[in-house]
């Protein structure tokens, strides 16, 4: 190997070397998600690192919570007692042994008292700091609990009232209210059933025995809870798709947007001092959102031995402290890894706690951090947006909001933005629109009387002579008189080919500028996943398809028309779809989302208008009747759905021969 | 022949007595219409609070209207826009197609279904309290919530009335529906007076669908009943303005969700008592109706 080739080697070796993110190189054995602006899970930097490991002689401890000191309380449900931690680790007491039977939750309020969901022995007891019992409540006796209820309490929170939030196993009415006298205050939060369509239907058609037969919808009981500051109550439902997770009002009703998403399969959840929401699941996957229920992390993952640090075997529960370092108590290992955050998770969440306070100019420096960290970084490009916004830099919260992927936001600085222009201007545009008008008017007026203007009129007049010009200046007069125009179209051959072929060009340039030019409020179309010749063949392959078929069907249902005709009628009734898009697209530009309505008026009625236009040329080159055309019409469509479906199984049959013969060149080329 | 008939026109135009046959109406006319819409104007240029004598300012009402007033270009000027476009054309629209429906059968059904169908745009304030408002009643006694509850759609009453999401569709659903007035009859009566002769022609001239004698025959023929239920689209559209306010009780609506301008005029004086501004914005209003009318004209006028 000569020396230049062995350059050129280490030169390609540090270039793929750069390409790896650096984080790849990192020390933690799991990876790192979050979601970026178009709503995909990405990799990011690290959030939280493992740096401790707490070992104890836990057996199946099901609950782990940590108090304002930093004391430890393990829930050790194999033992039937509850373990206290000191601060340092140094010191191990327990406590409830012979009292409890299987305690699966417990919650420490502020005075230290020590409050546990036995599921055992289907009660909840409270202990004072030395482990002494105070209270045990039993199943309430209140006939608004319900006979048949069961009361069998897996976890707790209580709240600064000292009233008792009980997750009971396969309680459909939701999470069970205690006060402090272990009276029953009723149900709270409850989940709600999702009725299909079907299910719908049966409950209108069927009668009352029948429907009691069939099926009994329960909603599914919450599974976790959690308590902050505030005492707002989290709740978190495992076997539910949507509205997993639901921040609970007073009232308990969610108070998180409908259309948030959260992962399923949750085993615990907790809430830190910002109001951020951390969940671990079954496949040792921890995630953080934050107090809008937006992703923040995922992190962590499964092993089966668990012998690496951060890995866990069967995740039972997760504790935030004050610090915010993150607990992850492992039931199968019976140890708690501790993560500490880096200083990217610090900066987060500074940043999102003045966030949260609306401090959006004193956010703005953590979340500059953040961006120099990485700069895909969803909520800060958000923050940074509204801290623009509130210092009215709107130019500068344009751009953020952009990166955000924030149309509601965007549209709000861009009014601004727009309005500012306006109150400069709008005196110049009056001045220019009434100079221009007057100045038309005057010319009006000498040509009237002079004709001075007649050599220009003369080339107007000729250049709307030449076929061309003429045939596309006829849409306008396809828009006006659509039913003469097709008349003349059929039978005095008006617009000509060409012409229609250049209206097809221009159908397929307006979609190119619609996806284009667009503004970004209205703007859909991920630019990264455009292709042109795939819009191409999107536009044209159903035009082709409806043209050829349309011209056969009704070549054997008695239509008159010609091939021509179609081809030409067809750009022709699009017409309303041209003359609109491209002032529409350019609208688009100005409009905030407080006028989308123009804009999707604006389309819909091109959409109909040609759609009109199209049944009404059936009706005038084929010579059909009005129903005859419907007909048609839906013949058209349907023998356009079979070539699909024709093609394709043809595709199929093709493929599957190239790959027959291919396999039998293979097998001689190996064999003989 | 021709220069007699010229000189009656000519002695017929330099006469005074007629003027003196329309002076009652030219009076009444004057008094309430004219002044008041001069006095508008006029007022529109000053800031008047009602009390004290107005105060000339010049244009500022116009430009505070167009630049300072962030309710008037975000919600007022796009839900009026929204409002318009629908009710208007499709108001329009549905009176045109029930006025020829009804022209197609015998005359007692045809008598008993107009005056049905008429009676909405009559009855509006009352039919608002005793029909739309306990269909869309916030609670679940409303026969809207009622129907969903029980079909199991919803699980709790939607404040329909006070929700700024439902309250545009609603003021345009019932829009729609008190829409049949005046124009309505106009076009009725206009379908049923297009000489049935003219349609014997067309069907002879090769005529061979009821699509083709609305477009060929009858729409050509009643003209200026289409004019004259245009016109009164157009108006009806703006003086529904306060249906939302109706609707919701109160001014301005949730959210200003169905604020039209009308609503902004009411907010601003009688509300507020800026007369001036108000009367600015009336004046916009009025430019309004008058260049949707011209346009109007555009279309149905005779000289098309």
């Amino acid at each position: 190997m000569n020396k230049k080739r062995k350059q050129f080697i280490i030169v390609i070796f540090l270039l793929i070397s750069t390409l790896i993110p650096s984080f790849a190189f990192s020390d933690v054995p799991y990876s790192v998600w979050t979601m970026n602006p178009d709503g995909k899970i990405v990799l990011t930097q690290i959030p939280y690192v493992p740096v401790e490991v707490i070992y104890g002689n836990f057996n199946n401890p099901e609950d782990l919570f940590i108090d304002k000191e930093g004391n430890k309380y393990i829930a050790d449900t194999g033992n039937g007692a509850i373990s206290i931690i000191n601060k340092a680790g140094s010191e191990v007491k327990n406590i409830g042994k012979g009292i409890l039977n299987q305690p699966t939750g417990l919650f420490v309020n502020d005075e230290g008292y020590i409050y546990v969901a036995d599921y055992g022995n289907e009660a909840v007891y409270i202990f004072d700091k030395t482990g002494k019992l105070l209270k045990t409540f039993k199943k309430p006796i209140s006939p608004l609990f319900g006979k048949e209820s069961k009361f069998k309490p897996k976890k707790l929170v209580v709240d600064k009232r000292d009233n008792i939030y009980v997750i009971s196993e396969g309680s459909t009415n939701g999470v069970i209210q205690l006060n402090k006298d272990g009276e029953f205050l009723g149900y709270f939060g409850v989940n709600t059933t999702n009725l299909g369509f079907l299910k719908i239907l049966q409950r209108f058609f069927y009668t009352e025995s029948q429907i009691s037969q069939l099926f009994k919808i329960v909603p599914p009981s919450p599974d976790n809870i959690a308590i902050d500051d505030q005492s707002i109550i989290y709740t978190d439902t495992r076997d539910i798709k949507s509205q997993n997770i639901k921040k609970l009002n007073v009232a308990g009703l969610d108070m998180f947007e409908k259309d948030k998403k959260f992962f399923p399969n949750d085993v615990d959840i907790t809430v830190d001092d910002n109001g951020n929401i951390f969940t671990v699941d079954d496949n040792g996957f921890v995630y953080e959102y934050d107090n809008f229920g937006n992703l923040l992390f995922v992190f962590g993952n499964k092993s089966t031995t668990g012998l690496r640090v951060g890995l866990f075997k069967n995740p039972s529960s997760i504790v935030v402290d004050k610090e915010g370092r993150v607990y992850v108590l492992d039931k199968d290992l019976g140890n708690i890894t501790v993560f500490k955050p880096t200083e990217y998770a610090n900066e987060i969440h500074k940043g999102l706690y003045l966030y949260n306070q609306g401090l959006y100019v004193e956010s703005q420096k953590h979340w500059q951090n953040v961006l120099r960290m990485n700069s895909d970084f969803l909520l800060a490009h958000k923050a940074m947006g509204k801290a623009y916004y509130k210092q009215q830099e709107y130019e500068k919260a344009l751009l953020e909001f952009k990166l955000a992927k924030d149309k509601k936001e965007y549209s709000n600085a861009f009014w601004e933005i727009r309005q500012n222009y306006l109150m400069k201007n709008l005196g110049k545009f009056i001045a220019i629109f009434f100079s221009l008008w007057v100045l038309y008017r005057i010319l009006f007026f000498i040509n009237k009387k002079t004709n001075f203007l007649y050599p220009l009129k003369r080339v107007y007049i000729r250049f709307f002579n030449i076929k061309i010009v003429r045939d596309l200046n006829m849409i306008f007069k396809f828009l006006k008189h659509p039913i003469d125009s097709f008349y003349e179209l059929h039978w005095e051959n008006k617009p000509g080919i060409a012409a229609a072929t250049i209206l097809y060009i221009l159908i397929f340039v307006i979609q190119v500028i619609r996806i284009y030019y667009t503004g970004f409020i209205f703007n859909d179309v991920d630019l990264q996943n455009v292709s042109i010749f795939a819009e191409g063949l999107k536009i044209f392959i159903p035009l082709l398809l409806w043209i050829v078929m349309n011209y056969l069907v009704s070549n054997i249902t008695e239509g008159e028309g010609r091939f021509r005709d179609i081809y030409v009628g067809i750009a022709y009734a699009l017409s309303p779809y041209i003359v609109f898009s491209i002032p529409l697209v350019l609208l688009s530009n100005v409009l905030t989302l407080n006028e989308i309505f123009l804009y999707d008026f604006g389309f819909k009625l091109a959409i109909v208008w040609s759609i009109v236009l199209i049944y009404i040329m059936i009706v005038q080159i084929h010579d059909y009747s009005y129903f005859g055309a419907l007909a048609n019409i839906f013949t058209t469509l349907f023998s356009m759905v079979i070539v699909v479906l024709v093609a394709f199984v043809l595709y199929v049959v093709w493929n599957q021969l190239y790959v027959f013969i291919y396999d039998i060149i293979q097998e001689v080329v190996t064999r003989v | 022949m021709i220069k007699n008939s010229m000189s009656i026109i000519k002695r017929n135009t330099t006469s005074k007595e007629p003027y003196l046959f329309m002076l009652p109406y030219l009076i009444l006319f004057a008094t309430f219409i004219v002044f008041p819409i001069i006095i508008a104007i006029i007022l529109s240029f000053t800031n008047f609070n009602g009390l004290q004598f107005p105060k000339f300012i010049g244009l500022k009402n116009y430009i505070d209207l167009i630049t300072n007033d962030d309710v008037f270009m975000q919600y007022v000027l796009p839900n009026t826009i929204k409002f318009a476009l629908i009710v208007g054309p499709g108001g329009y629209i549905l009176s045109f197609l029930l006025a020829w429906m009804l022209a197609q059968i015998p005359k007692l059904p045809r008598t008993i279904l107009a005056l049905l169908i008429y009676s909405p745009s009559m009855t509006t304030g009352i039919a608002m309290a005793v029909v739309w408002t306990v269909i869309f009643n916030g609670d679940q006694t409303g026969y809207l919530n009622s129907l969903l509850l029980s079909l199991g759609i919803i699980n709790q009453p939607i404040q329909w009335l006070q929700s700024p999401h439902y309250l545009m569709p609603i003021m345009i659903i019932v829009s729609l529906w008190s829409s049949m007035g005046l124009g309505f009859l106009a076009m009725l009566a206009g379908v049923l007076n297009i000489d049935p002769t003219l349609y014997e022609a067309g069907y002879i001239d090769g005529i061979s669908n009821r699509l083709q004698e609305i477009v060929y025959i009858t729409i050509p023929s009643m003209k200026p009943q289409m004019l004259f239920g245009a016109v009164m689209a157009v108006v009806n559209t703006f003086q529904n303005g306060a249906i939302g306010v109706m609707l919701s009780g109160a001014n301005p609506t949730p959210n200003y969700a169905g604020q039209l301008i009308v609503n902004h005029i009411e907010d601003y004086g009688i509300i507020r008592y800026e007369m001036g501004y108000a009367a600015a914005i009336s004046v916009i209003l009025l430019l309004m109706v008058y260049w949707i009318s011209k346009v109007a004209w555009r279309l149905f006028g005779e000289n098309d």
